[in-house]
């Protein structure tokens, strides 16, 4: 049922998105884009080190954004800026300057300033900065790429490396410049006023409130003669809020607004409330007990599975980490096999922009590296079938799947774009919970935990150090044998990925969306993972890093001077 | 404004003054709420603060930087970067322990690094003038930086049970109460006329594609800040800056690289001329594109002549970081302490601080700063202040007398050559203001032209070299090493504006050549002086060791600019060394700018 739906929608956006691009309007900065790519493209190739492939994306952004501190403004501010990214590779699609080499023939761009681009639109500075930016580019590829040449004299050669770039069908797209609106006054009001809720508790230590409108301009050229203008907006609001415990604990709650369209902002009711119900929230954490380390059974919310599943399964279905020799590669040679339950399947869908009425941040239509977006089949019924793909091959997969990503200034590698992990058996949440008494009855185990919201997590996918993941839960319960639940604070959710999978037992059926941002290799990209709550055999819990605040040896002043 | 100071009590008029001139202050410090929750928490901090078996904060210090700053940059007549930024900072100093002895001028080597004992913190205020939100942060800040300073101040004396410390300096000296109060003034800024100003000036440069790279930056910024500290001095001072900067990049036909900038700084932005700056900006273009092709020299030892702001220039980039105290930290690692003392003593020449009472230059030359001067030949002097960073009044300091270096230039940290404060923290430590050097025999320019042609003959040369402008910084060797570091081969040695003199008064740009031995005992090398004196102003540039105190004291200054005014006379240096740069020299860009296809339309 929730799968048709699902479905439903995105054939609903493929309609719009097809209508906007019968409606190609022409853009003068796309335009200069493309003039000064093909000149230099066109005298470079005639050079003793000739590209064979040249690419600029172009980011407009403009961030309007302000926060406040329990209430009083603490910052404001309205910025635009500009910036370019270009890939230019010499060599051929085999073996190219971006080809992994040892240490010592690394080329170090090291204090390298990027220029700076107009933000105003003038083709003539336009064309300078880029020809300027493509200059030095094209200097660090020729200096890489003898490098590259050097290390592969001396390296045996590898049987099992693939081509370092593949081939994609030049694309075509250009939307309008999107409605965008972000009322800064207005917002300023809101932030002072939603961050009244959190005054007058000396031991509430921190009290944030941030909103910002941002809107990205992504234009994208390259010589095999793509050309796509793309337009998202982004609205956000994140409360953070953090209290002290007793014993100097700091305990921290967050919860996040995303949406696509300013009507898509929660109400002020709805963030009124979410911000006492958070206060209630800091207010009986500070109360709870500490929670020992512990092993047992575990119910994961929607939104904790979502984390659990970004961490532990999304960073191992990057594909560009198959072709690093210092990766784990957990799912390398896993392809047609069972690697989680038979009632799971995941997909990797950029292309969706709603689901279950919350916009997806993980959504594009065409990626950092002009790949059209594509749904990824990456496990059917619990077995492997498919990487997450940027234009970087890996052995057995030739093409990109649309998810090449990268923050403004990085490389692009492969990445999670909307993360969906679907069960085909699921039961009701109270059911889920009684799966999970039976357990600690029949293994006499006192109590087990229920994660019912997280602020995020890490992950280690290399070989010299241990695979473990973290997930930071910051609101636990113990559930014990006879159905009570109890508020504990102060663990962490630790474990390896391949035995965390085979522990999953059950998945209920209401699935929840959790909106971050990524970091990695490739910078920090928005994503979106969305899970039904599990039930897993057996988990690990350890101690919190222990970020401390002690008393102020002085009251608070607060009052004393009304 | 109003002063009032401990000294002027005595007498019945001043208390008279004093009555009427605090009025002013009484009611503006009743409205700010700012200053209110700075002056309760004080109150409360000063009396309660205590840790049991800890010492006691006996120095507290609060200071509010309020700013707007916007900046602006632009090339080839478009913007490349708008913003505005509005803060508002609290800087707050706790020192545990009495004068004598505290927690300051201390570093620890061992364990996981070098670490500072520090008695500073930096926290971000509301913009709102929200007086429980505002006292909150004080209140926060001054808890953790009193429990940082008492726990620094019983491991520096745990340091100090392990050696035999012979030192008798107090960290800290005690200053009479000062109250000098006045409300924030309205700002004068137009945004609109300033976009168009970096438009205008970096349009120039459409017509010169030889150029590779230019652009124009502007920053206004509109500080207002209110000091208060434990002892009763309360403060506050407006401080608004315009500074323009021009740099272009080129590569001269053998494809080493050559830059030029020029920077323009004012109180306020309609004290600048568009006309000039633009023309100032084509001037800078066509001699970048004339100098290209100029020649370069391999060594050169001789007399050199610093010519109107270029003598300025060498005073603020070389003298002037060498006349302020600066104390070297205690720390837990003798050997450290000998290494470090030895690398400053090296880096950039000895500060001129050990020489107090010794000849710095010669009999006719003296120096002197004279910080409440606000006008020279009509144009406002930037380095004009009355009180400095740390409440002390400034003062004139006599610096150079006879070429005898009588006094150098200090803090509230006193060091072995200066006990007391001249009134001149400022940023990094002690600097000057409104620095003079004054000549009792001067010459005119042709003179100075014709004594330098002589001495060059004497070392049987053809030509003696002239120097007539340096971009700020471009003589200061710790700003030279500080931007090769930020981009490495960063072609700065051009931005010195050389020539060649020959016999028959021809000139001749030279390029891609520095200075290597200009440090502050050049200075006793000075044969001749101009009779025109000219204003520089520009930015201080410390020396190392003034930065590595500046760590372990009192901590840096919030401050984003330190401006100082250069009122100088042509020098002329019997005796420098010059030699090419050793800069790399990449390949010229393989496709040409596309620069003419749009401006030949």
């Amino acid at each position: 049922m929730r799968t048709r739906a699902a479905g439903l929608i995105v054939l609903l956006f493929f309609a719009v998105a097809g209508l906007a691009q019968e409606n190609k309007i022409p853009d003068p900065v796309l335009a200069t884009m493309k003039q000064e790519l093909t000149r230099s493209f066109e005298v470079l190739k005639k050079s003793p080190v000739p590209p064979y492939f040249l690419s600029y994306q172009l980011t407009d952004n403009h961030d309007i954004s302000v926060s406040s501190s329990f209430g009083a403004l603490a910052s404001s501010t309205d910025n635009k800026s500009r910036v370019v990214d270009i890939d230019l590779r010499v060599g051929d699609y085999n073996v190219d300057n971006t080809h992994p080499v040892s240490r010592a023939f690394a080329t170090s761009t090291f204090g390298q300033t990027r220029g700076t681009l107009p933000i105003e639109d003038d083709p003539a500075a336009l064309a300078v900065a880029l020809w300027l930016e493509t200059d030095r580019n094209y200097r660090n590829a020729v200096q890489q790429f003898e490098g590259v040449k050097t290390d592969r004299q001396i390296k045996p050669a590898d049987s099992e490396r693939s081509p370092d770039f593949s081939a994609a069908p030049p694309q075509h797209y250009s939307e309008p410049d999107a409605p965008f609106s972000f009322d800064r006054k207005l917002w300023e009001e809101k932030v002072r006023r939603f961050g009244q809720v959190f005054r007058g508790n000396p031991d509430i230590l921190g009290a944030n409130i941030s909103a910002s409108g941002e809107l990205e301009t992504r234009r994208y050229v390259n010589s095999d003669g793509s050309e796509i203008k793309i337009s998202a907006p982004l609205y956000r609001l994140t409360i953070y809020a953090s209290v002290r415990a007793s014993d100097g604990e700091v305990l921290p709650l967050q919860r996040n607004f995303m949406s696509f369209t300013p009507e898509g902002m929660p109400s002020d009711e709805t963030v009124l409330k979410a911000a006492n119900e958070m206060l209630q929230m800091l207010l009986a954490l500070q109360k709870a007990p500490v929670a020992e380390p512990y092993t047992g059974p575990a119910i994961l919310s929607g939104r904790a599975s979502a984390v659990f599943f970004h961490e532990i399964f999304g960073h191992r279905i990057e594909g560009d980490r198959m072709n690093d020799d210092d990766d784990a590669q957990t799912f390398k040679n896993k392809i047609n096999q069972l690697v989680l339950p038979k009632f799971l399947s995941v997909y990797a869908d950029p292309t969706l922009r709603q689901l279950y009425g919350t916009d997806l941040v993980g959504h594009y239509l065409y990626d950092d590296e002009g790949v059209k977006a594509n749904r990824v089949t990456v496990v059917d019924k619990g077995i492997f079938r498919n990487f997450l793909l940027s234009r970087s091959p890996v052995k057995g997969f030739a093409q990109s799947n649309g998810h090449g990503r990268r923050q403004q200034g990085y490389d692009v590698e492969a990445r999670q774009s909307n993360l969906l992990v679907e069960a085909s058996q699921t039961v009701p949440r109270a059911a889920l919970k009684k799966m999970l008494i039976d357990r600690l009855k029949k293994s006499k185990k006192p109590y087990g935990l229920l994660f019912a919201d997280i602020e995020g997590g890490f992950t280690t996918t290399s070989r010299s150090i241990p695979n473990a993941f973290s997930v930071l839960p910051t609101v636990v319960y113990r559930i014990y044998a006879d159905g009570r639940e109890e508020l504990v604070r102060g663990l962490d959710l630790i474990g390896t990925p391949l035995i965390a999978f085979s522990k999953i037992a059950a998945a209920d059926d209401s699935p929840e969306v959790f909106n971050g941002v990524c970091g990695a290799q490739s910078g920090w990209v928005p994503v979106s993972a969305s899970a039904p709550g599990l039930l897993i055999e057996q988990i690990e819990v350890q101690r919190k890093e222990k970020a401390e605040n002690p008393k102020p040896i002085l009251p608070s002043p607060s009052g004393a001077s009304k | 404004m109003s002063l009032t100071n401990g000294k002027m009590m005595r007498t019945r008029l001043a208390k008279l003054m004093v009555a009427v001139l605090a009025l002013a202050p009484a009611l503006f410090a009743q409205d700010d709420v700012v200053m209110k929750a700075m002056k309760d928490e004080m109150e409360r901090s000063k009396t309660q603060l205590r840790l049991d078996g800890m010492e006691k904060p006996y120095y507290i210090e609060y200071r509010v930087d309020e700013a707007d700053v916007t900046s602006i940059e632009a090339t080839l007549g478009v913007l490349t970067s708008n913003t505005s930024n509005r803060s508002r900072t609290l800087n707050l100093q706790v020192r545990a322990g009495d004068y004598a002895f505290d927690n300051t001028n201390f570093l620890t080597v061992g364990g996981f690094g070098p670490r500072f004992g520090r008695s500073g913190q930096v926290r971000g205020l509301p913009l709102d003038d929200d007086y429980d939100q505002i006292r909150r942060e004080i209140w926060l800040g001054t808890d953790q930086v009193y429990k940082q300073a008492s726990g620094d101040v019983a491991s520096k004396r745990s340091v100090l049970q392990t050696r035999k410390y012979t030192a008798s300096l107090p960290d800290f000296t005690p200053q009479p109460p000062v109250s000098m109060v006045e409300p924030r003034k309205a700002f004068r800024f137009d945004r609109t006329a300033a976009e168009r100003l970096a438009r205008d000036v970096s349009a120039v440069f459409r017509g010169t594609p030889e150029i590779l790279d230019s652009e124009v930056s502007i920053v206004v910024r509109d500080l207002y800040t209110r000091y208060l500290n434990s002892e009763g001095t309360v403060f506050t001072r407006s401080e608004p800056i315009f500074a323009l900067h021009v740099r272009a990049d080129a590569r001269a036909d053998d494809g080493l690289p050559v830059q030029d900038s020029f920077s323009v700084f004012s109180r306020y932005m309609e004290n600048i001329k568009s006309e000039e700056v633009i023309a100032r900006a084509k001037k800078l273009a066509r001699g970048l594109v004339a100098l290209r092709a100029a020649g370069i020299v391999d060594r050169y030892n001789g007399p050199v002549l610093f010519e109107g702001e270029a003598a300025g220039a060498v005073m603020a980039d070389v003298f002037a970081p060498a006349i302020g105290a600066a104390r070297f930290p205690l720390t837990d690692e003798p050997r450290f302490e000998t290494a470090m003392n030895q690398l400053f003593g090296q880096s950039g020449g000895t500060p001129l601080t050990d020489k107090l009472g010794a000849g710095v230059m010669p009999a006719f030359l003296d120096v002197v700063d004279k910080p409440r001067l606000d006008s020279f030949e009509g144009v406002p002097l930037l380095g004009c202040r009355v009180i400095d960073d740390e409440g002390v009044p400034t003062k004139e300091v006599n610096i150079v007398e006879a070429g005898i270096l009588k006094q150098v230039l200090a803090t509230r940290t006193p060091t072995d050559e200066a006990k007391a404060s001249t009134g001149s923290k400022w940023l990094f430590g002690a600097v000057p203001s409104n620095l003079f050097l004054t000549a009792k025999k001067s010459e005119t320019n042709a003179a100075l032209r014709q004594r330098l042609l002589e001495l060059a003959k004497a070392r049987g040369l053809e030509y003696g070299i002239v120097v007539k402008h340096a971009s700020e910084g471009g003589l200061s060797w710790v700003a030279r090493f500080a931007g090769s570091m930020a981009t490495p081969g960063a072609p700065n040695a051009s931005s010195v504006e050389l020539y060649k003199l020959f016999a028959d008064g021809r000139e001749e740009r030279i390029r891609g050549v520095e200075f290597t031995s200009l440090t502050p005992t050049s200075f006793k090398e000075i044969v001749a002086v101009g009779d025109k004196p000219t204003l520089y102003q520009g930015p201080h540039v410390p020396m190392m060791n003034a930065i590595f105190s500046g760590f372990g004291g009192a901590g840096l200054s919030g401050d984003i600019l330190a401006l100082g005014s250069f009122i100088t006379p042509s020098i002329l240096f019997a005796d420098l060394s010059l030699k090419k740069a050793n800069i790399p020299v990449p390949n010229p860009p393989v496709v040409p700018s596309p620069l003419p296809s749009f401006t030949q339309k």
